[in-house]
């Protein structure tokens, strides 16, 4: 078996059914921990994420607030996969898809809900007032210290990550589109991209927070401005892609053109693969941003876990029901998803540039996330001289990713983005009577008292 | 120039210090409310003057005073004399001192305010004694001891027995501060209790001996009071349960004044 077998096959067990039932039926657990606080407690959670919007800005004394630490992990969830792959997913599984990727959006929150509190509860928090949390820190405590490699192995597959698909597949779709739509040339790109990367990443987790909570603002607003003027064209046929979504939820057979039709665990598949991938719950990515933001109490951020959730399910919900209220799905059934996305936007009034823009911007937040997970992670490995090395290599692959000629190292970081998730749905299994113990005690008043190191 | 504290450098070894080394000059008590003044010829005590006291009186004054910081300037020994009798000046002063030292329940803090205290049960009051609590409610300790016209070490006395009787209670004078903060919702705490940072309770809880309270007012809100509890990670918040921010129309994320009071 050649190294590019190995990976190809550990591919597909780390994107596979198998998995995704895993990512399923951790979601389930980790909701009877916290008895299913995504949905009782809704209300709440909004008030307390939502309606604090206009405390964006006031920390509780700390370096980041929390809904600056909530912008960093939603600029970095919410990419082209919101949209592209949505697309794609309708494509290879029909409308039935989407209603599977509601379900594993609403066990997905309790996943994130509690990576996120417990990236605050186990984080490090050093006399000078830095923090250094993410997944590694509640692997450990988890697995104890027998199995800490397996933190360290996390972190391993978090860096891979941040270099393929965090920064070079970032660059080189932000280079497609410039050079298509703007006939920018690759290597221009890739110096643009490296240098705003370097400005942002140099300034550290305040510069990044800064920069979230513009970028992703942005993002929402050029996403509206992409969907609502499509959504109002297609109005008419939104029951009607509403009703589909739960008709064919379970077998479809297409009444038109080629394809034969979809089996459920196609449908299942391409759902539920949206439901978990796309919003990244259970890789423990957005754990890094969350267990940054300086808070009383970790349950208050888990909120603002569910909160992320929620915006990403609106994202791929009215991508989703544009794409089948706009009958371009069915042109393109089992075909390809970039030509589809086009045909579909040949009816907005800004036609594909609005599309063009959406997806440099939403590359462009991705990419620095994806820089400053990857520099926690190095840092839990290395300690904190690795930064500037880490940096000027992102930087380095930045500008190289618009060149291309990287498909292998592409196709392994791939794979270990997927293989984030095992180490990571082990400790949240492990951890998920903690996660109980957090939420009973902020629902009954009490103040949060960091574990000792 | 000497410079010091009466806390480490007590009056009476001062005294005898600038007594054996026959210094001339002028000896500054630096206190808050009273400042006060000794000069000596040769090292002995020829006059005193504290607040609008002068001469014996002042001396009273000066002998009840701790923890003041002091200055002494040598220079020319004053014309005028208000206290007679060469060193035995000196040994009334530290009878004074003595006499000063007995007093155990008024506090040497003379920027305490006296408050007639509410109590159940009657107590019988000679007329001096009515007439000084009525005049000392809402006082400072050093107001009274400057402005009731009696000897201070009398009035001093008198405010011991009645701070005895608990007819009067001294409070310490906290200057009100109003801090900006956060109005945040807390889950499970009970009713009527504000939460507010353990770093800003610690700095307060010392200036309030008997207990304190936190007032909250919103922008054109009423004043509401509160009991006041510390908590971690609590910066620049305010918390309450839902139920007193609904009691109260508090929105979550509401900035509000609050400062501390007795109570």
């Amino acid at each position: 078996m050649s190294f590019l077998e190995i990976n190809q096959w550990l591919n597909s067990l780390v994107y596979g059914p198998v998995m995704m039932l895993i990512f399923i039926l951790v979601g389930l657990y980790l909701s009877i921990h916290t008895r299913f606080l995504q949905l009782t407690r809704f209300g709440i959670i909004l008030r307390e994420t939502l309606g604090a919007i206009r405390e964006r800005s006031e920390s509780f004394g700390g370096t980041i607030s929390p809904f600056q630490a909530v912008m960093i992990a939603l600029s970095g969830t919410v990419g082209a996969g919101h949209v592209v792959g949505m697309v794609a997913a309708i494509l290879s599984g029909g409308p039935g898809a989407v209603l599977w990727m509601w379900l594993g959006y609403g066990l997905g929150a309790a996943t994130k809900f509690a990576e996120a509190t417990l990236g605050v509860h186990f984080r490090r928090q050093y006399t000078d007032g830095s923090i250094s949390g993410g997944p590694m820190y509640y692997i450990r405590q988890a697995l104890g210290p027998r199995w800490g490699w397996l933190a360290g192995l996390f972190a391993i597959f978090a860096i891979f990550s941040a270099f393929g698909g965090g920064n070079l597949v970032q660059a080189e779709a932000l280079s497609g589109t410039l050079q298509e739509a703007f006939k920018v040339p690759p290597a221009i790109t890739g110096l643009l991209v490296a240098v705003i990367a370097g400005v942002v990443l140099g300034g550290g987790i305040v510069r990044v927070a800064r920069f979230a909570s513009v970028i992703f603002p942005l993002k929402l607003l050029l996403f509206l401005l992409a969907v609502l003027p499509l959504l109002i064209v297609h109005a008419g046929q939104l029951p009607a892609a509403f009703s589909l979504v739960f008709s064919s939820a379970l077998s479809f057979q297409a009444a038109a053109g080629g394809a034969a039709g979809y089996a459920l665990v196609q449908i299942f598949q391409a759902g539920m693969g949206r439901g978990i991938f796309a919003n990244e719950a259970g890789l423990g990515s957005s754990a890094f941003a969350h267990s940054q933001a300086q808070v009383d109490h970790p349950v208050r951020q888990g909120f603002w876990g569910v909160t992320e959730m929620l915006v990403s399910f609106l994202v791929t919900t009215l991508t989703a029901l544009t794409f089948i209220a706009s009958g371009v799905w069915r042109e393109f059934m089992g075909g390809s998803a970039t030509e589809a996305i086009v045909q579909l936007f040949s009816a907005h009034f800004l036609q594909s540039l609005v599309l063009a823009v959406l997806l440099i911007v939403f590359a462009m937040g991705t990419l620095i996330t994806w820089g400053f997970y990857g520099e926690e992670a190095a840092t839990y490995l290395f300690g904190e001289g690795i930064r500037w090395p880490f940096r000027l290599c992102y930087l380095v692959l930045a500008f190289m990713g618009p060149l291309g000629g990287l498909d292998t190292f592409l196709s392994v970081s791939d794979t270990f983005n997927g293989l984030m998730a095992i180490p990571n749905l082990l400790a949240l299994i492990l951890l998920a009577p903690l996660v109980g113990r957090l939420v009973r005690g902020f629902f009954s008043g009490e103040a949060w008292a960091p574990p000792r190191a | 120039m000497l410079r010091g504290n009466l806390k480490e450098f007590p009056l009476l070894n001062l005294l005898q210090t600038l007594l054996g080394s026959k210094r001339d000059g002028e000896l500054y008590l630096e206190h808050p409310q009273i400042p006060a003044q000794l000069s000596l010829r040769q090292g002995r005590l020829v006059s005193a003057e504290a607040g609008k006291r002068i001469g014996d009186e002042a001396l009273e004054l000066i002998a009840g005073m701790r923890y003041v910081p002091f200055r002494f300037e040598d220079g020319q020994a004053p014309v005028e004399e208000n206290l007679f009798g060469g060193l035995a000046v000196q040994q009334r002063l530290a009878q004074l001192i003595e006499d000063w030292q007995q007093l155990e329940l008024l506090s040497s803090d003379w920027s305490e305010v006296l408050q007639l205290k509410p109590r159940g049960k009657q107590i019988q009051l000679s007329h001096d004694l009515l007439k000084l609590a009525s005049l000392s409610n809402g006082q400072s300790i050093a107001t009274i001891l400057l402005g009731t016209g009696m000897p201070p070490l009398e009035v001093a006395r008198k405010l011991e027995r009645l701070l005895e009787l608990g007819v009067l209670e001294a409070r310490p004078q906290v200057q009100i501060v109003r801090h900006k903060l956060i109005v945040l919702p807390l889950y499970g705490t009970p009713q009527g209790v504000a939460f507010v940072d353990e770093k800003l309770y610690r700095e307060w809880s010392p200036k309030f001996r008997a207990g304190f309270r936190l007032l909250l007012q919103a922008r054109n809100g009423p004043i509401l009071s509160f009991q006041v509890l510390p908590r971690p990670n609590f910066a620049g918040r305010v918390g309450l349960c839902d139920p007193d921010l609904r009691r109260h129309r508090l929105a979550r994320g509401l900035e509000v004044e609050a400062w501390f009071t007795p109570g």
